[in-house]
């Protein structure tokens, strides 16, 4: 069992990663601007030559992140498939790298950066920032237009490790070797360039940053002897599914938190299931081709007319997290789509109603008028707000 | 236990089953009335005893500020009301169990306090020759000028009074915007006595730096920087204790509170206000009175930044906080 | 108040150690890289909704915002960029460096620096929803995970920069 990464998996309330994030942010943030990526003087000089202090923070980041990964997942700390890579779309990424990468030379930050250009007090930062909320909204409203872009080439989640068919691990050490092998050139075009306008050149490959550099080749190599441990998350070769129960309460507040975290399968059969099922369910006869390219990240709850003893042997394929509902569709329909009986506890009722109407759609029904004495009711009427 | 709750704290969603729903009016009346509130008392206390570390140009500022930005907050009030032309009633009567009542009638003492603050702090000759030679009208203008002469004669003596009641007002106003939520009783997470001390810290915390925008003396800094961090530090501990306060409640409350500790308002509760708006600004103040320096707008850019995302999130939470519900 | 000194930068691969381990932290509990332009996008709605609301629900686009029935801005890229910012801050002001300041090479005026800010700036924000995100989210996040898409962003990146990079040379020397 993997123990990492904690959130992601649905398994917590949204709310808890919101600390975790903003720490983390707290972080990226401390040393983007320690890199000097809070003004964009330093930014820019990546692209005349003479500093290319952004392209050896940004790859020594990537590099570290990846090996660290890397070792994690090889160790069996972290489960590699529940972390989250954004899926490809080749023309989107080729036409919105170009353009970005326009803006970042004429705005002299990128979106990250501008925020941390603005914490310096950089007024240009702030101003790039205003820019990045206007550009977002203009996407938003040009979008029938650049759809066609946007979706084009999709080739979901693509990994260099699926396209060339080797392991994480051989992937991040060929990587570091190649990135090492990178900064020796672009130390000696700092050098050139800095000649070229009689500056003095960075220097930057000291004795430390040698051995930062060392550590991580040493890493990725070391973590290469991960390859002889098997990998027992390969798809097909899990030998059972291991099935957690969820009760229809749950489920419902699980889709009204988060309606897209889950993913849902109705083995109740055809018919039945496309008469009626939970909102956003896949038929199961539907998908029974593709349980294998179902996302692991998100969990998947199974249910089907009461209770399921046997699941079919398709699901096995499915590398995360299933769930089954307990008692099926019927517990389900008791539960959330049947008017909550008003004898239940007070607090009990408001909460199925609410489930209740989020569901089914109906309004929720007013608590009976209070009667109220005359005075209270015309000071009431006096300032509908406040004062 | 939840029975009782019931019956004697009103504590039940059929009792006020939809109280109006407050929009962007009132957290920014709120947030203007806290500010205005940390004008008063900081600017009233400071002149009246360090004067020598203040500037005049500071009273000034706090109470044609106050005036200008209290007016703005009850335009803010005024657009949320529901039955607008009736606004005179509250001067009909005063109720003293109803801190609405006590609101307008603080609301009518604040404008001549500040006015006569203002008049105290202008410059006499200044104002004199104003009046007189640009004055569109030389006469009315001459007359006018013997008005505020006498008037600032009158101030002057008795300028120790203005003072005291001006801080008085301040306290006043900043203790009222908390106690006004304090009282919708079925709103679980406002029903606490510390939410009047916290907003007034938190206003008198924005008064300070926003004076902190104008001061120009390094000794008049120093002063504003040290009732900020009093202010935010004290601000920092009611925050504490408010929610110590909800936690140890009744199960709705626990509740309520869930909403800032592990519920929708999480993030922006512990970013925006824990640390963007109090622990941010204090250390940055500390740093500032050693000598250290940063940019001047960031302290009061954060300090009221927090002072309104303090009130958004409160009203904002406290109105989806209904007993029951959660 | 007495001026300090500004402190020097740390060195870049150094700094990208220790980058490389905050986004190692965010795979490791958070399951996902770090975002920062996402959040901007979100501001972006939010503004809009409160001008329009019928506007941007109808929205092919936007109405992906609302699909989950939180508010808005009650996300965690929002919360990440404010822990940037802070973050940012606080290094600034510890290494000396937060001086109220536009940065721009002699030659060019106020005026200019800020046109060229907003432009650079809303070409960015389009270009990073058309990516699916900037160079936090995709470059940074997606490379280390080796994402092909990722890593053709990043490299599409780097083109756009030295393709219009001396034609801006006047605004930065």
């Amino acid at each position: 069992m993997n123990l990492l990464p904690i959130f992601g998996t649905g398994q917590f309330p949204l709310a808890l990663e919101f600390i975790p994030a903003l720490i983390i942010g707290f972080g990226f943030g401390f040393v983007l601007e320690r890199s000097g990526f809070g003004r964009a003087s330093v930014l820019v000089a990546q692209f005349y030559g003479h500093d290319m202090r952004v392209f050896k923070v940004m790859f020594t980041a990537i590099v570290t992140a990846m090996i660290g990964v890397a070792i994690a997942s090889g160790a069996g700390v972290v489960d590699l498939k529940a972390i989250y890579v954004p899926e490809t779309f080749l023309f989107a990424h080729l036409v919105g790298g170009f353009v970005l990468g326009v803006g970042f030379i004429v705005s002299g930050y990128c979106p990250g950066t501008s925020i941390v250009g603005f914490a310096s007090s950089k007024w240009d930062g702030l101003v790039t920032i205003a820019g990045v909320v206007v550009g977002s909204v203009l996407f938003g409203e040009l979008y029938p237009l650049v759809k066609p872009l946007y979706l084009a080439q999709a080739k979901g989640v693509l990994t260099f490790s699926d396209l060339l068919g080797l392991r994480f691990e051989v992937l991040a050490a060929a990587v570091a070797l190649f990135a090492v092998a990178l900064f020796a050139i672009a130390e000696k075009a700092e050098g050139y360039f800095s000649r070229r306008r009689a500056l003095e050149a960075p220097n930057t490959m000291t004795p430390v940053a040698k051995g930062a550099l060392g550590t991580l080749i040493a890493l990725a190599l070391a973590s290469t002897a991960f390859l002889l441990v098997p990998q027992d998350s390969d798809a097909g070769r899990r030998p059972k599914v291991h099935v957690t129960r969820i009760d229809a309460a749950a489920l419902a507040k699980r889709l009204i938190e988060r309606p897209r975290g889950i993913m849902l399968v109705d083995l109740r059969g055809p018919e039945a299931c496309k008469a009626k099922r939970i909102p956003l369910a896949y038929c199961f006869d539907q998908i029974a081709a593709q349980i294998e390219n179902l996302p692991s990240n998100r969990p998947l709850v199974v249910y089907g007319h009461s209770g399921t003893k046997h699941l079919p042997k398709q699901l096995s394929r499915f590398t995360g997290k299933v769930y089954r509902l307990d008692g099926g569709y019927q517990s389900w329909s008791e539960h959330v789509l049947r008017k909550p009986d008003p004898k239940l506890s007070p607090a009990d009722y408001r909460l199925r109603l609410a489930v209740h109407s989020h569901f089914t759609g109906q309004t929720m029904q007013r608590p009976a008028p209070v009667v109220r004495p005359t005075v209270i009711r015309r000071k009431s009427k006096k300032g509908g707000g406040c004062l | 236990m939840l029975a009782v709750e019931i019956f004697t704290t009103r504590q039940n969603p059929a009792i006020d089953p939809s109280l109006a729903i407050w929009n962007w009016e009132i957290p920014v009346y709120l947030f203007l009335g806290g500010l205005v509130a940390g004008l008063l008392v900081v600017g009233a206390l400071m002149e009246l005893y360090w004067p020598e570390r203040w500037e005049r140009r500071l009273s000034r500022a706090s109470a044609g500020l106050g005036i200008a930005l209290l007016s703005l907050g009850m335009v803010a009030l005024f657009l949320d009301l529901a039955n607008k032309i009736h606004v005179y009633r509250f001067y009909l009567a005063f109720r003293p169990t109803s801190p609405m009542s006590w609101g307008a009638w603080i609301l009518l003492v604040a404008y001549p306090a500040m006015a006569l603050w203002l008049l105290a702090s202008l410059d006499a000759e200044w104002l004199d020759e104003a009046l007189r030679k640009r004055f569109p009208w030389p006469r009315l203008g001459a007359r006018f000028a013997s008005w505020l002469g006498r008037g600032q004669g009158f101030v002057e003596r008795h300028r120790r009074r203005v003072l005291y009641v001006t801080a008085s007002v301040g306290v006043g106003l900043g203790i009222y915007t908390g106690v006004l939520l304090q009282t919708l009783v079925a709103r679980p997470l406002w029903n606490s006595a510390l939410l009047g001390p916290l907003f007034l810290a938190s206003g008198v915390s924005a008064g300070a730096a926003f004076l902190l925008l104008i001061a120009k003396s390094d000794a008049a800094k120093a002063m504003l920087l040290r009732w900020d961090i009093a202010a935010l530090s004290i601000e920092l501990v009611l925050l504490g204790l408010f929610l110590v306060d909800r936690m140890s409640g009744a199960q709705s409350e626990r509740a309520a509170v869930s909403l800032l500790t592990s519920g929708p308002y999480t993030g922006a509760f512990f970013g925006l206000v824990l640390l963007l708006g109090i622990l941010v600004p204090l250390w940055l103040e500390r740093r500032e009175l050693s000598g250290a320096a940063h940019s001047r707008f960031m302290v009061p850019a954060l300090v009221l930044l927090g002072g309104i995302a303090l009130r958004t999130i409160l009203v904002a939470a406290g109105q989806t906080s209904i007993t029951g519900l959660f | 108040m007495s001026q300090i000194k500004e402190k020097p930068l740390w060195n870049p691969y150094i700094a990208g150690v220790a980058l490389g381990l905050v986004l190692l932290a965010a795979f490791l509990v958070l399951g996902h890289g770090i975002g920062a332009s996402g959040a901007s996008s979100r501001l972006g709605v939010f503004l809009m909704n409160g001008v329009s609301e019928s506007h941007v629900h109808a929205s092919q686009y936007f109405a992906r915002y609302f699909a989950a029935g939180s508010h808005v801005l009650n996300d965690w890229l929002v919360f990440m960029v404010i822990g940037i910012f802070g973050g940012g801050l606080v290094s600034s002001v510890l290494g000396g460096r937060n001086k109220s300041e536009i940065v721009k090479g002699p030659r060019v005026g106020v005026g200019w620096r800020l046109i060229a800010a907003l432009s650079g700036g809303i070409l960015m924000g389009f270009a990073a929803r058309l990516a699916r995100g900037c160079t936090s989210g995709q470059a940074l996040s997606g490379g280390a995970l080796l994402s092909v898409g990722s890593w053709i962003f990043m490299l599409a990146v780097f083109a756009g920069g030295y393709a219009v990079a001396a034609l801006v040379r006047r605004q930065w020397q």
